[in-house]
């Protein structure tokens, strides 16, 4: 069922995440012409199409964040929760579905962005001049993977290839499992419900805040890629407890 | 499915908001396999808090409800079709989109039943949910729940939402689409338009269950139409 649940969820979100998509395709083209315009010395066309690329780039970013939360509150707990929660389907089938969808979309839609902007930002003179005397003096993707492992991570290149993996999916679990666990908390109080759901953010992000602070300046780390793997750890602590207090309130709890 | 007699039997519901406020108190009740119930009531009576406990939207905060001896949840979900008092639809589906989700998350869906339903009732395939009227998403919402084979059908205001003119329509759907020995549950305040078609009514006021009676029995006794009946005592 989880399969199935996944399939329709995907085709809802992509109706509204491709024209999403397609806008900041417009959008990038256009400031990438608009840069080969202010070589030239025209500059005012540049700098408008640089606010619009700015304000493309916030929307989209907001976008990421809100539409996972908003999705889920209209389809598990507004009207549309009349069928959804009446599936012959557990719960964690009804958060997992919406969660790896929504998951696997705001990755396209970062994945999105940077593309973007180093389109947009980084037009040819900038390439040439910024990639150019790397490409010349030798240097390959794989010594510059091993650069980033080693100096910035301090861990071998097959363990930092794994961390980054990890770090991107604890991240995106423990944001979205957040976000719905706070939604899934504001839904107590029917007549309040948008207010309960940030109020129960806020709560959140500063007892989390608070507990990975003193965690990493009361622990003394072994060594940095310590450090970054506890990162991963705390995520995914955090993703798994916010997940099980969803699913408890939507099978113990549901107001609709 | 048990060899018991009744699809549904509720015992002693109890339900409070607020902490205070008992919008359904002591209710029990049964519904008999192949029979069509009235829950019947007016507005506010509790009959909406009953029908989402049956469906496992609320629960009790005391009693019992069994559902072909099981409590709601998955295994009730997939042999009761519940037609809700609202829109339940994504409305920026289209009606293909609609029937596809039921035939694929619904095994007892009846693709069959859906096609032929639709025809009848002049639902263009591609058309999107946002741009029916109010009546002809309530027939979609009905084509899309009578067209699962379901032991019990849970219909909560099917026709409150309608004109006088289509309710009678929809309950002539309701009759002929519903699946052989299915129990249907109607719940409505428009006493007068469905105690016709009803085997057994019970009647809820100020969240008690106040009778319940097979329909003829209790006009044979009172002499008069069910809703003179009720107008006449909870008035």
């Amino acid at each position: 069922m989880t399969g199935k649940l996944i399939k329709h969820e995907w085709k809802t979100y992509s109706r509204a995440m491709i024209p999403i998509l397609l806008f900041m395709a417009a959008i990038t083209a256009a400031m990438w012409i608009a840069n080969l315009f202010a070589d030239e010395g025209s500059t005012r066309l540049a700098a408008f199409w640089f606010i619009m690329y700015s304000c493309t780039a916030i929307a989209v970013s907001v976008i990421a964040f809100l539409r996972p939360a908003v999705r889920f509150s209209k389809n598990l707990y507004g009207d549309e929760g009349y069928l959804m929660q009446t599936l012959p389907c557990s719960k964690h089938a009804l958060i997992l579905s919406k969660g790896i969808v929504a998951g696997l979309w705001n990755l396209i839609l970062v994945a999105a962005l940077l593309v973007s902007m180093v389109v947009s930002v980084f037009h040819f003179n900038v390439i040439s001049n910024l990639i150019m005397p790397l490409y010349n003096s030798g240097m390959t993707f794989g010594d510059f993977w091993i650069l980033v492992s080693e100096d910035m991570l301090q861990m071998p290149v097959g363990e930092a290839a794994v961390f980054t993996v990890l770090a991107v999916v604890t991240w995106m679990g423990m944001l979205l499992a957040l976000l719905y666990m706070c939604v899934s908390i504001g839904q107590l109080w029917r007549s309040h419900t948008l207010l309960g759901t940030v109020l129960a953010l806020l709560a959140s992000v500063i007892v989390l805040v608070n507990i990975s602070s003193r965690l990493m300046y009361n622990h003394v780390f072994s060594s940095a890629a310590a450090m970054h793997w506890s990162d991963v750890i705390f995520n995914a602590v955090v993703a798994v407890i916010c997940y099980i207090v969803t699913e408890l309130l939507m099978s113990r709890r549901l107001n609709l | 499915m048990n060899g018991n007699e009744n699809i549904l039997t509720a015992e002693h519901l109890v339900k409070s908001y607020r902490g205070s406020h008992r919008a359904v108190d002591d209710c029990s009740f049964v519904i008999p396999r192949g029979h069509i119930v009235g829950l019947l009531g007016p507005n506010g009576c509790g009959k909406t808090t009953t029908i989402k406990m049956i469906n496992g939207l609320l629960r009790p905060d005391e009693g019992e409800i069994l559902i072909d001896g099981e409590k709601p949840g998955i295994a009730t979900h997939a042999m009761v079709s519940y037609m809700p008092d609202r829109t339940f639809l994504d409305l920026d589906m289209k009606i293909s989109s609609a029937i596809a989700f039921y035939a694929d998350v619904f095994g007892d869906f009846n693709c069959g039943k859906a096609k032929e339903m639709r025809s009848e009732l002049g639902l263009e395939e591609d058309a999107k949910l946002k741009e029916l009227s109010k009546g002809m998403l309530e027939k979609l919402q009905l084509l899309l729940v009578m067209s699962r084979d379901a032991q019990l059908y849970v219909l909560d205001e099917p026709i409150g939402g309608v004109d006088p003119a289509a309710r009678e329509s929809i309950l002539h759907s309701i009759l002929n689409n519903s699946a052989e020995n299915a129990a249907i549950l109607i719940s409505t305040h428009l006493i007068a338009e469905v105690e016709n078609i009803l085997d057994d009514v019970i009647l809820m006021h100020s969240g008690h269950v106040v009778l319940q009676e097979p329909a003829e029995q209790l006009r044979a006794e009172k002499g008069k139409s069910v809703n003179s009946y009720f107008k006449e005592v909870f008035a």
